[in-house]
């Protein structure tokens, strides 16, 4: 095709209502905002901000419950922990497509990549909530290494990565911007930057769960082991597979008007494809936490309240997922499929709270429930990611090609 | 339960037995998770054609450069303009060709209304215009060649330059890349699909080329609503273009 810009002859004033306000004058644009959804948005945000706000003016004392015995919570656990997990999808989808070749889940690749960005992005602000003092960022990346830290590690993987999948998903940014050089420069770059992404997201999902292993007397001994650096790995496979599934269900109901004639059928095939990687990553995530069970050799443990809440967690959140994400592949079942994959997301989300908040110094007498204003400020965080997912989604081609541009693969 | 060295030695045994165990049943829930074989009409098909589904990958495949419209006419851009021309498959469905009766320079076009035909044996079949616009050039080469066509649908077998005021909005609305193959490799398994249950079945020579004339081997008497069928003008009249 000869170079074509279909951006060619706007103005600045036209470009901006075409790109920015979706091709409305600004009044029409602002109205078309208020929407029952939007009102719940501005539910959350109206408090959500200041709350925001407040805790980075009057310290993290001041909002929450976290102590110097239980100095993990809600935002480590929910926002960090499982926001990475289930950012996997990202690096998942993108393996899958680009290293080893299955092009049938092309289709997903944009729409986990900005996932897996957003998921990022907005683990990094919900580490800034706990961290605070924003402005000593550069420390630890600059001029203050600390090699022997399992924290280094996770900080340096989580910058790196966080630059890749922005690179990854700069080719629709540059379509969205009618950069047609620069963007052809960003798809050279795809095989390397998923490689690199892989290395990545192995190296810091892996170290995430090594954190445990510095504080072994602080974990239950059910969910500790030795191989909580695998189980981590492992099973956010299968939450970046799950949350995948979920995320493109949901964008194709909420975006019915971006996603390309015909693709829902195709979406359905994608789906239970995944469905299937989903129940066998799921099936040998549940033998590996068997021998986990096994190597702590605590099986007196199991017959406690503690004990039944393991056993449900790895009946429950894995084996029955995997038995019916099974089941789904095999009888094509695509709403089931769905249903399994967001209780497979919660079911991760449930191991990351177990480890790192609900069975967290299960033997101090000192419990630690989250404040309001740390479950307002996790809410306000999430809500802001889902917005800003839905703000590129409505402009970019994320769900479906932009006609003026080759397909990019 | 302390780590003694018995204790070390029955707690290593349940992890070797666990490993051991977890590999046949990866296998047997690998099999649980595979999806059934689908009973449906592909069984019927691969009676007469032994591995036609191999093979339907690789024939009418769609350049990826193209847009497409449902209608089997193909769009190019080629600066402010759109070239537009018969697909693949259109002209191997039709079968011989003998004359093409293409608008004149000048003609309006509507996208998707009636833009040129194909006649055949006295019998004519229009195509829909994939873009609408002002056509601007004709090729003159394949409208006294039709051979051109069937020779090179893509190439020099174009039919039509037009000029569209609505590009970028017209071009949305047909199909390109993966997309389009994967619509083209429907409509071929449907074509398949009703020559098994037809019994005509003569898509395939020996070896599984489609044969030229798929229209004529599905139903010889009226095989020109079968092509009107596919090419989506089975209500359209079309009046306009002159013979070449």
């Amino acid at each position: 095709m000869t170079d074509t810009t279909f951006d060619r002859g706007l103005g600045p004033r036209e470009w901006v209502i075409e790109k920015v306000f979706l091709g409305m004058p600004l009044g029409a644009y602002l109205r078309s905002l208020v929407t029952p959804g939007n009102l719940l948005v501005a539910l959350i945000l109206i408090p959500g901000i200041p709350a925001v706000v407040y805790r980075f003016v009057y310290g993290i004392g001041a909002v929450s419950n976290l102590t110097q015995a239980n100095p993990w919570g809600l935002w480590i656990g929910l926002d960090v922990m499982s926001g990475v997990a289930l950012a996997a999808g990202g690096f998942t989808i993108a393996t899958l497509v680009h290293v080893l070749g299955l092009r049938d889940y092309q289709p997903i690749v944009r729409p986990a990549i900005l996932t897996g960005f957003l998921g990022y992005l907005f683990v990094v602000i919900g580490l800034m909530a706990d961290l605070g003092r924003p402005w000593n960022l550069p420390v630890p990346m600059v001029y203050s290494f600390g090699t022997g830290s399992v924290m280094f590690e996770v900080g340096w993987c989580v910058a790196l990565y966080l630059t890749v999948l922005a690179l990854e998903f700069s080719p629709a940014v540059l379509e969205w911007l009618g950069l047609r050089k620069m963007r052809e420069w960003a798809l050279k770059l795809t095989l390397a930057l998923t490689v690199l992404g892989l290395c990545l997201s192995t190296l810091h999902q892996s170290s995430l769960g090594a954190l445990f292993l510095m504080m072994p007397h602080r974990v239950h001994p059910l969910w500790y082991s030795g191989f909580v650096p695998i189980f981590f790995f492992v099973s956010a496979i299968a939450a970046g597979i799950a949350m995948v599934i979920v995320e493109s269900a949901l964008s194709h109901r909420a975006f019915g008007s971006r996603v390309a004639p015909g693709s829902h059928e195709r979406l359905d095939r994608i789906t239970l494809g995944l469905a299937r990687a989903g129940a066998l990553v799921l099936f040998a995530y549940f033998f590996l936490r068997l021998q986990g069970l096994v190597d702590s050799g605590r099986f007196d443990l199991l017959n406690t309240g503690y004990g039944y809440w393991f056993l449900f967690e790895l009946l429950g959140f894995v084996l029955v997922p995997a038995i019916l994400f099974g089941l789904a592949s095999r009888q094509r079942r695509v709403v089931l499929a769905r249903w399994v994959a967001g209780w497979t997301v919660i079911g991760i989300v449930v191991n990351r709270l177990n480890l790192s908040v609900i069975t967290f110094n299960w033997n101090s007498p000192e419990r630690y429930v989250p404040s309001a204003m740390e479950v307002l400020i996790s809410v306000t965080i999430i809500t802001l990611g889902v917005m800003t997912f839905r703000w590129i989604v409505n402009r970019m081609p994320v769900l479906r090609d932009d006609p003026a541009f080759p397909p990019a693969h | 339960m302390g780590h003694d060295l018995l204790t070390i030695y029955f707690l290593k045994g349940i992890e070797y037995l666990l490993a051991v165990a977890y590999l046949p049943l990866f296998v047997l829930f690998w099999r649980f998770a595979t999806p059934k074989a689908p009973a449906v009409a592909v069984a019927a098909v691969g009676d007469k054609a032994p591995g036609w589904a191999d093979q339907l990958a690789d024939y009418f495949r769609l350049p990826g450069d193209l847009f497409h419209h449902p209608g089997h006419a193909w769009a190019r851009v080629e600066g402010d303009t759109v070239v537009v021309g018969l697909n693949d498959f259109a002209q191997r469905l039709v079968g011989r060709i003998d004359r093409l009766r293409l608008p004149a320079a000048g003609t309006e076009l509507a996208q998707s209304r009636p833009a040129f035909s194909i006649v055949s044996g006295g019998r004519s079949v229009a195509v829909l215009a994939p873009v609408g616009g002002t056509v601007v050039e004709v090729n003159h080469e394949a409208a006294s060649d039709p051979g051109a066509v069937k020779q090179s649908p893509y190439g020099r077998g174009w039919l039509l330059r037009v000029r569209s005021p609505q590009m970028a909005a017209q071009l949305k609305a047909l199909m390109r890349g993966e997309l389009a193959q994967r619509w083209m490799d429907t409509v071929w398994e449907q074509l398949n699909t009703e020559a098994a249950a037809t019994e005509l079945g003569a898509v395939y020579q020996d070896g599984g080329t489609p044969v030229d004339g798929m229209a004529q081997g599905l139903s010889p008497e009226h095989w020109d609503r079968v092509a009107r069928r596919y090419l989506l003008t089975e209500d359209e009249s079309f009046e306009g273009g002159s013979d070449a």
